[in-house]
């Protein structure tokens, strides 16, 4: 069999430390904003294609309150929904790991049930819940449920065995062993879940939001497309990344201060 | 075969261990169907609530040819996505190495439209192009773009340093290590990151399905919810579910087979 | 094909600190010797194998090959790290047939492909893996792939042999039985060797001379004639002289160690 290389995207694995925002990055990013601000006056644009940055930046200004309420909403149901199920989904993966027939049974059911994508099923929770705040959040909650799960199993699993047989040798309970090993050596796995979590959280907040929702900013964008009003819309992007981007530093944050003894076998 | 799973099974033959592997997830599979159906007599519920395992086949069988065919619209979404999403991603992970200026001013980038939710671009793509097949491309592609990038990028960054010293020494030009070193050593990362691509490609167009009514299956399966035909979105899930798995395993095939000496 | 260093230092410049790996070496390699560089870590033993193979120029001083003066790669030298880094994609064969297509794609070689791989399929008997030359890198043991590796760092037939503690990562017990499988290969063709390594034993088996270097910044501290008889018998390890000659180098090091505390 030939070698798999790797979880996936660096963002799987916890961070490393350092990486800071160069000048290039800036000078970038401020070239791309006056070449779209020129760029619209020049070829006359029609703001409903294509606004400025400033008319965008209007749109920001004047409607703060409708955008953070908005947000808030956004934000709380995220939170509820991210924490049901990582509460949820890190007890259902401790229960699993000590029962062997069901961790040979459900972890590669599992990594099958990757492949589809969790927002299928928020047709099958509408029916259930109907086109409220629950909906959102149970997608949410359900699609950090399973990310959860797999990466708790994962760390559960990934425990060095001469660690445990060490334990073993000194005739530790399991509880014991639980507590003071794989607990601790799962937390790295663990962590990268909550990280990507908090993350997928959000967007499965704001996609279900973006179907059947009044409230919330993926109500929000959508609304303002039906109304053609694109600085508005725009904006509502550009506030959404803004708290994607904050929610992102909070799970790196969370995930540092959890693993920061953590080193990864090269 | 997960590491524990191998430990379980450690000390029997190799040939239980590798039909127990396939067995247990079936026999827990089948142990909940068989579950699920009962608690559904048992408690009566109405099938708009839990439709029961009868109720899903009988939609897999009565409206195959449906599923079938807007299984394949969505397929015809997901592969277009895939690959172009894979290109442009291989494309854009080597040119960000060549220049580590490059790499410090685009790589924010990237991780910045990673971790947020790209899903909110989507109105705006509404609204620039409507409901049409564009749409539903850029998406995938923007899913399976940065997973890619990330992974040619890895596998540049660890090319053995004394590979190139080899080479080297040996004067040989920059097109010749990166034809015959570079490339023959990224290509497992390469697949790596394509195989988290196609898993992306298949997030991507079900999403771009979902939000807007088109051809495929996420609308279908939208559009069963509108009516309540909670049998139906079961019956649509299990053949994403399906044909996501033989896709995956199709490449992973590939990948074992050109990786089989690494 | 002679070696020959003048006045060599070698200053790594960065915006923390610099650092002097090599300080004033100046040392004469006749041909076909076989020479071993000894020296505790961080002498700037690989440093000079890299410079002698142009892949860093010296910062003051010359470097020069059988009269050429060397500032960067001269193509022809051939070199053994301590990892076998053969390519995982290729086969043994195609990893060894490596520098002909390097010289090849500059119009360098002397001889065709046919040629080529005929030198390196001897060399892959010589060196005991020929049944090996369809195989994979991942197929063969951590000795075999290193034997590999010193095949392809001759089939071009370079000037100089360089090897960076290629035996490093190799127990003791392949590692005295790769020394002799060196030897052998290399009675077959009497290259010049500069061969680095920090295991006295080793140095004073394979070499004619050993030459002994300080720590950071290297200098050199010792030159010694290894006179022993070739081909070299493993018996000699257990001679008295050959004790000796180890003892003498294993003072001079911590002679000079002490001297610097």
């Amino acid at each position: 069999m030939a070698t798999r290389v790797g979880l996936g995207p660096a963002l799987t694995r916890p961070t490393p430390r350092g990486r800071r925002l160069s000048w290039e990055f800036w000078a970038v990013l401020g070239l791309v904003l006056v070449a779209w601000e020129i760029g619209v006056r020049v070829t006359g644009v029609h703001p409903i294609v294509l606004p400025s940055p400033f008319q965008v930046l209007e749109s920001l200004r004047e409607n703060p309150g409708e955008l953070l309420r908005h947000g808030l909403i956004t934000l709380g149901e995220m939170v509820v929904g991210f924490v049901v199920g990582l509460a949820i989904g890190m007890a259902s993966a401790i229960g699993i790991f000590y029962v062997p027939f069901l961790r040979r049974s459900l972890y590669p059911l599992l990594l099958g049930f990757r492949i589809v994508p969790k927002v299928a099923f928020l047709p099958l929770f509408l029916v259930w819940f109907g086109a409220g705040m629950t909906s959102k959040v149970v997608l949410a909650g359900f699609a950090i449920f399973f990310l959860v799960l797999v990466q708790t199993l994962l760390g559960l699993s990934t425990v060095e065995s001469e660690a445990i047989e060490f334990a073993r040798s000194l005739r530790m309970s399991r509880l014991a062993i639980f507590r003071k090993i794989r607990l601790p050596s799962a937390l790295p796995a663990i962590m990268v879940g909550v990280k990507l979590g908090i993350t997928y959280a959000l967007t499965n907040v704001v996609v279900a939001e973006m179907l059947v929702a009044r409230e919330g900013l993926g109500y929000l964008a959508m609304h303002a497309r039906s109304r053609l009003a694109t600085a508005d819309l725009m904006a509502t992007i550009v506030v959404v990344i803004l708290v994607g981007l904050a929610v992102y530093w909070v799970g790196l944050y969370v995930e540092r201060r959890t693993t920061s003894w953590y080193v990864e076998e090269q | 075969m997960t590491a524990t799973a191998a430990q379980d099974l450690a000390g029997k033959p190799a040939k239980t261990r590798r039909f127990r592997s396939v067995l247990d997830p079936l026999l827990f599979l089948g142990g909940f169907l068989v579950i699920w159906e009962a608690v559904v007599r048992v408690t009566g519920i109405h099938s708009v609530i839990l439709p029961s395992p009868g109720d899903v086949i009988e939609i897999l069988v009565t409206r195959f040819p449906i599923l079938v065919r807007s299984m394949g619209q969505t397929m015809v979404t997901v592969l277009a996505g895939f690959a172009l999403g894979g290109l442009l991603g291989v494309a854009a992970g080597l040119a960000a190495s060549r220049s580590e200026r490059v790499r410090r001013a685009v790589y924010p980038f990237l991780v910045g439209l990673y971790v947020v939710p790209k899903a909110v671009l989507i109105p705006l793509m509404l609204l620039w192009w409507g409901v049409d097949f564009r749409y539903k491309l850029v998406v995938t592609v923007l899913l399976v773009f940065f997973p890619v990038t990330e992974n040619t990028m890895r596998g540049l960054d660890g090319v053995d340093r004394e590979m190139i010293e080899l080479s080297r020494s040996l004067r040989t030009g920059e097109w010749f290590v990166f034809r015959k070193v570079r490339l023959p050593f990224i290509l497992p990362y390469v697949l790596a990151g394509l195989r988290i691509g196609l898993t992306e490609a298949f997030i991507g167009a079900v999403l771009a399905e979902v939000l807007a009514p088109s051809a495929g299956i996420g609308s279908r399966i939208v559009e069963a919810g509108v009516f309540s035909n909670t049998a139906f979105i079961l019956a649509g899930i299990t053949v994403i579910a399906v044909t996501g798995l033989a896709t995956y395993f199709l490449l992973v095939l590939v990948e074992d087979r050109l990786t089989r000496w690494y | 094909m002679g070696i020959e260093l003048r006045n060599l230092g070698k200053t790594f410049h960065s915006d923390a600190i610099d650092v002097e790996a090599l300080a004033d070496i100046s040392l004469t390699v006749g041909e076909s010797q076989f020479v071993s560089i000894i020296g505790p870590s961080g002498c700037g033993k690989s440093t000079l194998l890299r410079i002698l193979a142009g892949l860093l120029p010296p910062t003051k001083g010359t470097v020069e090959v059988d009269g050429v003066e060397v500032t960067e790669p001269l193509g022809n030298v051939g070199f053994v790290f301590q990892a076998p880094t053969l390519f995982k994609w290729r086969t043994i064969l195609g990893n060894v047939m490596f520098p002909y297509e390097a010289l090849a794609g500059r119009g360098e070689a002397d001889g065709d492909k046919a040629s080529y791989e005929q030198r390196a399929r001897h060399m892959l008997e010589m060196a005991g893996i020929a049944e090996f030359a369809d195989a994979h890198p991942k197929q063969l043991s951590g000795g075999m792939q290193q034997r590999a590796a010193i095949c392809r760092a001759l089939v071009h037939d370079p000037a100089i042999l360089l090897m960076d503690e290629p035996f490093g990562a190799l127990d003791e017990f392949t590692r005295e039985r790769m020394n002799l499988e060196l030897l052998r290969i290399w009675d077959d063709s009497r290259k010049t060797v500069v061969f680095v390594t920090h295991h006295i034993p080793e140095a004073v088996f394979l070499s004619d001379r050993v030459i002994v270097m300080s720590p950071r910044p290297g200098r050199v501290i010792g030159d010694v004639e290894v006179g022993f008889a070739r081909p070299r018998q493993p018996a000699l390890r257990d001679d008295i002289s050959f004790l000796e000659k180890v003892i003498e180098i294993r003072k001079m090091i911590w002679f000079d160690a002490a001297s610097m505390e």
